[in-house]
């Protein structure tokens, strides 16, 4: 399986298309409904993350509502695709195309979508997990098949949004830090404490964290909260906390603390501020 | 005490530090708690607690129910520590349900069961349907009843009950069976009316039925009623005031008293792990009874004490009066030890029955390694009977033993010397062995006791009862198993079924036996069983034997259906006086999931639906699918049907309610539902069940060359019966999804190439697909690149390039050559994409030009080449 091969859908995941409605309310003439201001015409999927837990061979079924704050009525095909990590990087499979697919087990009900304007409309799509699986992941598309024109009247856009919904089914959980590195404040920019994470087990991960700093009598002086980031199996990312205060010179020790699945884990790292 | 909560609170960090336990922090409640050296501490999730550290005083805010970690950081490094906020208890308004509780179901069960000695049939049914808390339950035995002069009535009906339960109140009318109190009622049948309101109860009726060993046993009647009241002081302790009037039949005067009888009883209940109860009855006399048991990793101990004044008013049938202590405590000392500790003591005051016995022992269990343990220990025990008169049999053992387990095989042997208080005693030593292979296990044991305590000569009037006496005189085999006899048989005796029980020392007995199990790792769950039993006892008197042969088997006939059997033969030689009498016994018992409506009203209705295979993954049923038969469905996990051959099922009768509606489908292929299942659903509703089979895929590219996808290319696929036709997307890929497992040729299509390709040697490809998996695939063709030119020198004479014949031009770094035609032409072929480098040569002249060529294909002309003198 050459996964290099595969269509990588960096822009079907969470996109939400912003366009300008200028010209789509002329064609859609006349309209039953309010105009809608172009800076507030939007697109939204709810939930747009989904963290499902259980055991191989079970099902789930969940419902996915798609919001169409736009002055356009608009058609959806529903698709699923396999989400596995390569080198590094997300790749987005389609159905089937992986041994033991669970994106080939979705069942979308009902399979294609017309939302109108100013309405929202849901769909369901049940998975059953294979029996045994890699994957952890998929991601449930509304494929936009309705062109939609530009403010300048330029080329067209088709909008598509998904769900991310990911699966643990084991206990097998690692993460595994780098170094923490700290960014001293400057004039123009706060005071950075950043680590890298590695999830090193086979399911995905969802890291809350904490920056401490204690100052040279191990007090608290600040802390800030590492923004939480998804980390699928074989996944890299880096965890950075901003902040603000302005501390005094002197020596410093960082803690990054994280959280995940029960575990807990520390690092620290010493720093001065001159 | 508040020392007392400092250091609780310490043991508790302690203890969740070391990541075991979560630390509880209430709902928005402040905790402070001690670490010696802590200079900070942090919550990792500060919507949930909050944490802060001076001095080495820490405390943490529950901010929301949830769990998170607090970091505690030390002179000595970083702690952490799991804190849970529980989520507070709902403020529920009056007699309001949680949703958890409400559980909606209709259960019952009906049961045959044939005795041949003595000859009885018993029928059992039992109804219950549960709505959340609430239930309404229906029972009935019927049975033929023995009495104490040996007859025995055609029909009888020992129980009937119709009982309605709610939280609050519960309403039982005919028989009940009531463990109120030791003093009052104590696990008894009471047949009349039952009421429960709130910590009120009232109990009123008479008793008339007796049972032993399994035989129902017909006594006069004894008259009850009574009330009681519970004080709850908090969630585990409790005072109970009761006030029972008894009055017994003129056949058991003297056993026990008419009269009104009071009791306060105090109750301590901690879950599963410890009850207590203590009971202080006043009546004709003062009585006492204390009962309780306890349960943590380590010990297990249950005990029990009753004593009570003679003309203490109370039922006579199951309250014998006298003084009873029970206690069996096993405690694991140590990884390796572990302690057994039993007491049994009876002091039995009756008009006809005045009995003394003390049984107490202790047993140390040493586990040597994972496969032998050594035991040892002593016991003592003490048999008086004033009435009837017998002498007083008093004994200590001292056992020794080593015994070897493991997984497939076990054995052990036992030695113990036993010593009587008249002078006698002897050498015991007992062997046996284990074993389990497969579905098989058996045992097998030999045991030679010597002046050992045996129950003497019994009589009893009701064919079959002296059978099932003998038998349970002969396997009570040691002295505490034989107090326990003594004690549970002592109601015979009273109500004139047979004579009192009396001990006396056998010389020797020798006890052999062995049997062999099979169970079925099936559905069915069929088990055999094959035992024989033979014991043989020198009297003072003569000697007595008895040998049993006994076979029995058990099936599961289906979901709803059990039965089982047994045959017996049973030898007995009473001083040479010998008889073999068979036994035979056979039960039938039926699993209802229904309840009818005559028994216990109420609203029914029926799911029903289909089982499809659903190749389109819609989810939704339809004429044209194909219908999945003989599909086991599962309402409410236990009532089971399968589909027929249309792939209809139904569940008719269902009680009102919210019901769980399941498939379980199962195939060797890989496969997955396309509707839900389990689904939840209400009566009188369709439930469908869609199930597609995961199909295979054929995907790839069509590359050429240079790795560049073809669009645009027709690609086929040819299976057994059918040929589907796609074309190659912008990367060249194409995929033909939802195929079953087998062959397939993929080719592609020549005509649709677009120009520039070679379509010399585009051979087809065969691919094996197994069911459900994927197969990946590449086509390779060549992309026709070529250069043409010229090479020229400038001639001087006609002052302009002209063609050279002859001139030599290769493709620098590779072996590519060529000469040029009279026109000065050259062509060079199939070449790769990339830049190469030409190089004319001719006469001392040369030239290069460096050249590009695409992916795709090119035909690149004109590229001349001008010579140059070096």
């Amino acid at each position: 399986m050459k996964l290099s091969h595969a269509i990588n859908y960096v822009a079907l995941t969470a996109i939400l298309v912003f366009v300008s409605f200028t010209s789509v309310h002329a064609q859609l003439a006349p309209s039953p409904q309010p105009p809608v201001p172009a800076d507030k015409a939007s697109l939204s999927l709810s939930p747009a993350v989904i963290m499902g837990r259980g055991a191989f061979g079970q099902g789930l079924t969940q419902t996915l509502t798609l919001s169409n704050n736009t002055g356009k009525d608009l058609n959806f095909d529903l698709v699923a695709q396999d989400v596995v990590v390569k080198d590094g990087k997300r790749i987005y499979v389609a159905a089937g195309e992986l041994p033991d697919s669970i994106a080939a087990t979705a069942v979308f009900s009902p399979k294609t979508i017309l939302i109108k304007a100013h309405t929202a409309g849901s769909v369901d799509v049940r998975l059953t997990l294979p029996a045994k699986t890699d994957v952890r992941a998929i991601v449930a598309i509304f494929q936009g098949t309705d062109v939609l024109p530009t403010s300048s009247g330029g080329v067209g856009m088709t909008a598509s949004l998904s769900t991310l919904i990911t699966f643990n089914l084991s206990e097998n959980v690692k993460l595994e830090s780098e170094t923490a590195h700290v960014t001293p404040p400057s004039a123009s920019d706060y005071m950075l404490v950043s680590q890298w994470l590695d999830n090193m087990g086979t399911e995905p991960v969802l890291p809350e964290g904490t920056a401490a700093v204690l100052n040279a009598k191990g007090s608290l002086v600040s802390k800030a909260v590492f923004k939480p980031q998804r980390l699928l199996p074989g996944e890299r990312q880096e965890f950075v906390a901003a902040f603000p205060e302005q501390l005094p010179s002197g020596s410093y020790r960082a803690l990054c603390s994280f959280q995940f699945e029960g575990k807990t884990q520390t690092s620290s790292v010493d720093f001065k501020i001159p | 005490m508040r020392l007392f909560r400092s250091l609780m609170v310490v043991a508790a960090v302690a203890v969740a530090v070391q990541g075991q336990v979560p630390l509880s922090v209430g709902y928005q409640k402040r905790l402070e708690i001690s670490l010696p050296g802590a200079t900070a501490a942090y919550s990792l999730d500060s919507s949930i607690a909050e944490a802060s550290a001076s001095n080495g005083a820490i405390e943490i805010i529950g901010k929301a129910p949830g769990k998170t970690n607090i970091v505690i950081v030390t002179q000595s490094g970083v702690e952490t520590l799991s804190v849970i906020v529980p989520v507070p208890p709902p403020m529920l308004p009056p007699g309001f349900e949680p949703p958890e509780a409400q559980r909606n179901g209709e259960s019952g069960s009906y049961e045959f069961r044939y005795n041949s000695d003595p000859a009885q049939i018993t029928n059992s049914v039992e109804m219950r349907r549960t709505q959340g808390q609430s239930f309404e339950r229906f029972e009935l035995v019927n049975a033929n009843l023995f009495s104490a002069n040996g007859s025995s009535s055609a029909v009888g009906f020992p129980y009937l009950s119709y009982e309605i339960s709610h939280p609050n109140r519960d309403m039982t009318f005919v028989d009940q069976n009531v463990s109120n109190s030791p003093f009052t009622l104590d696990g008894y049948m009471v047949r009349g009316f039952h009421y429960r309101q709130g910590d009120w109860q009232f109990h009123g009726g008479f008793s008339s039925i007796a049972t032993f060993q399994g035989l129902f046993l017909a006594t006069d009647r004894e008259y009850v009623v009574g009330g009681s009241r519970t004080f709850r002081l908090d969630s585990n302790n409790s005072v109970q005031g009761n006030l029972y009037y008894f009055r017994n039949p003129d056949s058991l005067t003297g056993v026990s008293e008419n009269g009104w009888t009071g009791t306060m009883a105090f109750r301590y209940v901690n879950k599963d792990k410890a009850h207590f109860l203590t009971e202080w009855g006043f009546s004709r006399g003062i009585g006492l009874a204390v009962n309780g048991g306890y349960d943590d990793e380590k010990t297990h101990l249950l005990g029990s004490f009753r004593s009570q004044a003679t003309h203490f008013a109370s039922l006579a049938v199951n309250n014998q009066h006298g003084t009873f202590t029970d206690l069996t405590v096993a405690r694991k000392v140590s990884s390796r030890l572990y302690a057994d500790i039993d007491l049994n003591q009876s002091d039995f005051n009756l008009p006809i029955l005045q009995q003394n016995s003390l049984v107490g022992g202790g047993l140390l269990t040493f586990k040597i390694n994972r496969n032998f343990s050594l035991t040892s220990g002593g016991s003592y025990s003490s048999f008086q009977s004033k009435l009837p008169v017998a002498p007083q049999i008093t004994t200590v053992n001292v056992p020794t033993g080593i015994d070897f387990s493991s997984r497939h095989f076990g054995s052990g042997f036992q030695y113990e010397r036993t010593t009587n208080f008249d002078g006698s005693g002897g050498n015991d030593y007992a062997v046996n062995l284990r074993g389990a292979a497969g579905e098989f296990h058996g045992t097998a044991f030999f045991r030679h006791d010597v002046q050992v305590p045996t129950v003497d000569a019994i009589f009893a009037l009701v064919p079959g009862l002296q059978d099932a006496l003998d038998r349970a005189g002969i396997v009570a085999a040691t002295p505490d198993q034989l107090a326990e006899l003594l004690r549970n048989s002592a109601l015979l005796a009273t109500l004139g079924f047979s004579t009192p029980f009396t001990v006396n020392l056998a010389p020797s007995r020798n006890d052999y036996g062995a049997s062999l199990t099979w169970m079925g790792r099936d559905s069915s769950h069929r088990q055999v069983d094959l035992s024989y039993f033979d014991s043989n006892t020198d009297l003072i008197q003569g000697n007595f034997r008895l040998a049993t042969t006994s076979v029995s088997y058990a099936q599961r006939l289906n979901a709803a259906n059990q039965i089982v059997g047994s045959a017996a033969l049973v030898h007995t030689a009473n001083s040479g006086i010998a008889e073999t009498k068979p036994l035979f016994s056979i039960s039938l018992r039926h699993r209802f999931y229904t309840v009818p409506s005559f028994i216990l009203p109420g609203r029914h209705g029926l799911i029903e639906g289909h089982v499809f295979r659903d190749d389109e993954s819609s989810g939704l049923f339809g004429p044209g699918h194909e219908a999945l038969a003989g599909v086991e469905i599962l309402l409410d996990g236990e009532r089971v049907t399968h589909s027929d051959a249309h792939g209809y099922y139904s569940f008719p009768h269902v009680p009102y309610g919210t019901h769980r509606v399941e498939a379980k489908f199962e195939s060797s292929d890989p496969f997955f539902y396309t509707t839900d299942s389990p689904a939840t659903t209400d009566i009188n509703s369709t439930v469908n069940f869609g199930i597609n089979f995961a199909k295979g895929q054929i995907f790839g590219f069509l590359v050429n060359d240079a790795g560049a996808g073809i669009t645009g290319v027709s690609v086929q696929l040819k299976g057994e019966k059918f040929t589907r036709m796609v074309e190659t997307g912008g990367s060249g890929k194409f995929a033909f999804p939802g195929l079953r497992a087998g062959t397939y040729t993929i080719s592609t299509l020549p005509e649709s190439y677009p120009a520039g390709y070679s379509l010399l040697g585009i051979e087809p490809q065969q691919v094996t697909i197994a069911a459900g998996k994927p197969a990946e695939l590449q086509f390779k063709v060549n992309a026709l690149r070529s250069i043409a030119g010229k090479v020229l020198v400038y001639d001087k004479t006609l002052l302009k390039p002209v063609p050279v014949a002859g001139a030599r031009v290769h493709v620098q770094g590779t072996s590519l050559e060529t000469t040029t035609a009279a026109n000065g032409a050259y062509l060079f072929r199939n070449l790769p994409a990339g830049t190469v480098v030409l190089k004319a040569e001719y006469q001392g002249q040369t030239a290069t030009r460096t050249v590009t060529l695409p992916s795709d294909p090119a035909n690149m002309r004109d590229i001349d080449l001008n010579l140059r003198s070096e």
